[in-house]
């Protein structure tokens, strides 16, 4: 699609967007950035594309490239964010600044609109607010493979970390949410071993 | 395996549950790991299921699509802001200095396009080339293009030459993957400093358009440049401080691109044999290497080097080449030969005759700098110690200056002391004189009224903590203002300096400017321009009557979190101009991205202090010290005269250097200003204004019971006399000028040496050791933790030598004390080789901070 956008095809790009605009939106969102900003942090990563393609490496998947620019462009949204909440706690009464810092400087909550909440079920808006809860680097490695589904090693080049840091923040992610999220249901044990399911702990 | 190995898999893994048969076999034991496979199992169904989310809203969509159709493709925010040039090519993940691909630009050359960076970063240019090979193209109007090998500071080679003239002129030369291209712009292109402006990351994630920065520095006589592939490794603190974040910063991007081009090859280090001695066999893993070919290729790993030279013992020595990197070796001394160690000159083994002597006349550079040393920001994260011998160690702080026999001056505010190393000598001799100084011990007094303006520099953007010590800083001079104070404040980055004058500086006035500053600049983008901030300051200053003001009673405080960048040297001319006029300037470097080299030089030439700032919390300790700081002051406009005897001649200044005329000019002026000013102060007679012979420092102003040490190196012909020094000083203490004489000479034939030679000694030795620390340190900082034992091996192998030839101070604490830390350092670098990057940091910093110690007789003020 980006070769035939190079090439003038006028519907080329049109098709990339519906092809990927919903796994950029989402990663977006997901990674804490709040409306009205994801609409416009969409619009920019497309453009980036656009302004780029010519120099795309077509030997590295579009996916890993696209979402590479996307949480780019979340980084940077957020460290500009962190920046105005500090000057919001700085404009504050001096002795009132202290109590406020620590809370000011705390990543925005990265949960999606109130109209789309509406829309989630129970389940997962829990989800949701588990995965907004944990550290960036866990919470988009299991955006990226869970999510969007892509290879571990893909997840690395987009989060630019190692792979074996990746795999701890998908471990780590994974067992913090296990914790977060409600009680399910009483697990049955394999059927090949019920009988055994009483045993102590070894 | 335990649970936690069994939770650990399942988290990597929860299918594993299903499918591992070990898993199986302890889920079916276990209720709490199988109630926890079962959660992870819904964890990742539920994640899955977020993928069904709405897309995002249609007119987002075609206001995206509207936008993307408006422009044309290919183009980029970068390519557009492209201002003089860039390059680069494939590089060794070498020594730090030699890293990168490297570019120089100038005006001449108007545009400079990037594809070598397509080419890094692996696109289409890359493919059409050999896999070995990178591509560098360059066009521009007229400049020359050179490219050099670079295996080595000592063994660079022209690699090719390439001269182009005319208008959008390409030139293409291919570099062979390992070497960095060096492109001149020519004998007319004015000088060019800048530093990174740490620019922001492309997000396109391609190293398209790299914006070139050019730094100061020099490699054969060239300026370079830097390739700021914009992909950033973060420096650490250490190399930011050390000036090193553009050769970080360009590392990892350019070893991506080698990694890519050199695939499938074998890989390799290189082996810098340069500083090796002439006239001996080398073996490198018992081959014999060609004495040419002074940088050797090998595989990476560890190699046995021996050293073989006649009517000597082999020297034998292992190093660990890493791949791509260029490692230099040093050969360590061998143990129990206290003899062969270095001395405390620099080429104790060349003749007198051939020797290079300076003339012994003019200027040279004040070394003595009043403030906070740069051993506040080195000690800081030493807190804990250093790991070593199974407990906590502040080695750092075990490096002291030693102590020095100056009397305190009987009256009046200065005392001088001159000595030498020896007392006596028959024929030609290389000795080391030595000027000391000691401030009287003055009891602090209640400062008088100030009128100082705070310079908060905002140029780059401060990081979190900074922004919170200039905050406080603004809070705390709000809150010293005493009767009679007029305090300002000046806010440097927006699109023009905002002021706060004197009538309305309040706590809530100064953070709202600071606040509205911040956001302003973050809106539009910061000014590159500190002067018209700085002339605003001193306008704050101006008022009628102001050139009655008391010496000292008027202050800019300039605060900065980054470097002062291209207007550097302006902004000391402009300091020094006012500096004249009796406003000095202090220069604080706030958290730890402020150079503290600027600082001391712009601080020298607006006859201030220096001072560091790394926390909120000392913000108000640090202005407190500043503001009193003059009264502490007991002589001003010191003038030492060193008048060398016929027959003795000037090896070196050490830690000094003659002053170029500008700079010696500059310290006439300050001079003159200080004499008028303290004249039409206190009424001490104006006497300055005529240069002297022989060799002079000026001192602007020294502080209350400091020591500060001059030790010339230098060669005198036989007995007779020496040298003469002569003191001029505005004395404050004693309110007159003051002027000290001593002379020194030579005795014929032998003498015993007295405490004092041997003191001058011992200063020498400390000069040197505090030299060995800190190149340690550097080296280690650098990663070249061969270089840092080598160069600590050289320390312990000089104290030792001079232990053996000073059988008289075998007992002496301070030299036990140096030897101690010097084996405990070595301790330390044999276990940190072991040990992870982060020990290797703090180890670097301590001996840094050890260096800095040795030479801390300055009191921190």
């Amino acid at each position: 699609m980006l070769a035939r956008h190079l090439s003038g095809d006028r519907h080329a790009f049109a098709e990339l967007v519906s092809a990927y605009g919903r796994p950029v939106h989402r990663f977006l969102q997901r990674t804490g950035v709040r409306p009205p900003a994801d609409d416009d942090l969409f619009q920019e990563t497309f453009l980036r594309v656009h302004r780029a393609a010519g120099r795309y490496d077509p030997a590295y998947p579009f996916r890993v490239w696209l979402f590479t620019i996307a949480r780019r462009l979340a980084v940077s949204h957020h460290r500009r964010e962190r920046l105005r909440r500090w000057l919001s706690f700085w404009r504050a009464p001096a002795g009132q600044g202290e109590a406020d810092g620590p809370a000011a400087l705390d990543p925005p909550d990265p949960g999606p609109d109130p109209e789309r909440r509406l829309a989630a079920s129970e389940a997962t808006r829990s989800l949701e607010r588990a995965l907004a809860g944990l550290p960036e680097g866990p919470r988009q490695a299991l955006l990226l493979t869970r999510v969007e589904g892509l290879s571990l090693e893909e997840a690395a080049r987009v989060l630019e970390a190692p792979v074996p840091t990746v795999k701890t923040w998908i471990r780590r992610g994974r067992l913090a949410l296990a914790a977060a999220l409600p009680e399910a249901a009483p697990a049955s044990p394999p059927p090949a071993a019920a009988s055994d399911a009483r045993g102590a702990e070894p | 395996m335990s649970c936690r190995e069994i939770q650990d898999r399942l988290a990597d893994n929860p299918q594993a549950a299903r499918t591992d048969p070990a898993l199986c076999a302890h889920l079916a034991a276990c209720p709490a790991c199988r109630a926890l496979a079962e959660k992870l199992r819904g964890v990742d169904a539920a994640l899955a299921g977020l993928a069904a989310q709405p897309p995002p809203p249609a007119w987002v969509v075609e206001r995206t699509l509207a936008r993307v159709a408006a422009e044309p493709p290919g183009r980029s925010r970068s390519r557009r802001r492209l201002r003089w040039a860039v390059v680069a090519t494939a590089v060794s993940a070498s020594f730090l200095l030699l890293v990168s691909g490297l570019v120089v630009m100038g005006p001449t050359l108007r545009e400079l396009t990037a594809s070598s960076a397509n080419a890094l970063a692996g696109n289409e240019e890359a493919k059409d080339l050999p896999d070995h090979f990178a591509q560098l193209e360059f066009k521009g109007e007229e400049g020359k293009l050179r490219a050099k090998r670079l295996h080595g500071h000592r063994s660079m080679k022209d690699f090719s030459e390439q001269n182009q003239r005319g208008e959008h002129e390409t030139t293409t030369a291919k570099l062979p993957v390992g070497d960095a291209a060096v492109a001149d712009p020519g004998r007319d292109a004015p000088p060019t400093d800048d530093r990174p402006e740490g620019r922001d990351v492309d997000e396109d994630g391609v190293v398209d358009d790299v914006v070139g920065d050019v730094v100061g520095g020099v490699m054969a006589g060239e300026r370079e440049a830097r390739l700021d592939t914009g992909k950033r490794d973060e420096p650490s603190e250490l190399d930011r401080r050390l000036g090193r974040y553009e050769q970080t910063r360009t590392r990892l991007m350019l070893l991506e691109a080698e990694e890519r081009l050199v695939a499938g090859q074998q890989r390799h280090g290189w082996l810098d044999l340069a500083s090796l001695p002439e006239g001996g066999r080398v073996m490198v893993d018992g081959t014999e290497i060609d004495g040419k070919d002074k940088t050797v290729r090998l595989p990476p790993g560890v190699h046995h080097l021996r050293l073989e030279r006649s009517g000597e013992a082999p020297v034998d020595q292992n190093i660990e080449l890493e791949n791509g990197v260029v490692s230099t070796l040093e050969l360590v001394p061998q143990q129990g030969q206290p003899g062969r160690g270095p001395g405390l000159f620099d080429g104790e083994q060349t003749p007198l005759d051939a020797l290079a002597y300076l003339p012994a006349q003019g200027y040279f550079r004040n070394t003595y700098l009043p403030g906070d040393p740069e051993l506040a920001w080195l000690r800081e994260g030493l807190a804990e110690g250093l790991w070593l011998d199974g407990r906590r160690t502040r080695l750092d702080l075990l490096a002291q200056p030693y102590r020095q026999p100056f009397d305190p001056p009987a009256r009046g505010g200065l005392a001088l002391s001159l000595g030498a190393d020896r007392l006596a000598a028959d024929g030609p001799t290389r000795l080391l004189l030595q000027v000391g100084l000691k401030g009287a011990e003055r009891p602090a007094s209640r400062r008088s009224a100030l009128e100082a303006v705070l310079l908060v520099d905002l140029r780059r953007l401060p990081d979190e903590e900074a922004r919170r010590a200039l905050w406080s800083l603004a809070d705390a001079l709000a809150e010293a203002r005493q009767a009679g104070d007029r305090f300002a404040l000046v806010v440097a980055g927006g699109p023009a300096p905002q002021l706060l004058a004197p009538e309305k500086f309040e706590p809530a006035a100064a953070r709202k400017l600071l606040a509205d500053a911040l956001l302003a600049i973050e809106a539009r983008g910061p000014t590159a321009e500190l002067g018209p901030a700085l002339e605003r300051a001193y306008a704050a200053l101006a008022r009628p009557g102001a050139e009655d003001a008391p010496l000292g009673s008027q202050l800019v405080l300039l605060a900065t979190a980054g470097p002062l960048g291209e207007e550097r040297e302006a902004l000391e001319l402009r300091a020094h101009q006012a500096a004249r006029q009796g406003v000095s300037l202090s220069a604080l470097g706030v958290g730890t991205g402020a150079p503290a080299d600027e600082l001391a030089e712009l601080a020298l030439a607006g006859q201030g202090r220096r001072r560091l700032l790394l926390a909120a919390s000392e913000a108000r300790g640090v202005l407190e010290t500043e503001l009193t700081a003059g009264g502490s002051v007991v002589a001003r406009a010191v003038r030492l005269r060193i008048r060398l005897s016929p027959g003795v001649r000037l090896v070196s200044m050490l830690g000094s250097a003659p002053l170029e005329a500008p700079a010696a000019e500059r310290v006439r002026e300050a001079e003159r200003a200080i004499d008028q000013k303290v004249a039409h102060d206190l009424g001490v007679a104006a006497d300055r204004g005529d240069d002297e012979d022989g060799i002079q420092v000026v001192i602007p102003a020294f502080y209350a019971g400091d020591e500060h040490v001059l030790l010339l190196d230098v060669v005198a012909a036989g007995p007779g006399p020496l040298a003469e020094v002569r003191v001029r000083a505005k004395d404050l203490v004693s309110l007159e000028n003051a002027v000290l004489t001593q002379r020194l000479d030579l005795a014929p034939g032998e003498r015993p040496l007295d405490r004092r030679c041997l003191a001058v000694r011992k200063n020498a030795l400390a000069f040197r050791l505090a030299g060995d620390l800190s190149a340690a340190g550097e080296r280690l900082a650098s990663g070249d933790g061969q270089g840092a034992r080598a160069r600590l091996a050289a320390a312990s192998a000089r104290a030792a030598r001079f232990l053996a030839e000073h059988p008289s101070l075998a007992g002496d604490p301070e030299l036990a004390r140096d030897v101690d830390l010097l084996a405990a350092y070595g301790r330390a670098l044999d276990g940190h080789a072991q040990a992870q990057a982060p020990a290797g940091e703090e180890l670097a910093r301590s001996l840094l901070a050890a260096g800095k110690s040795k030479l801390a007789f300055a009191r921190a003020r």
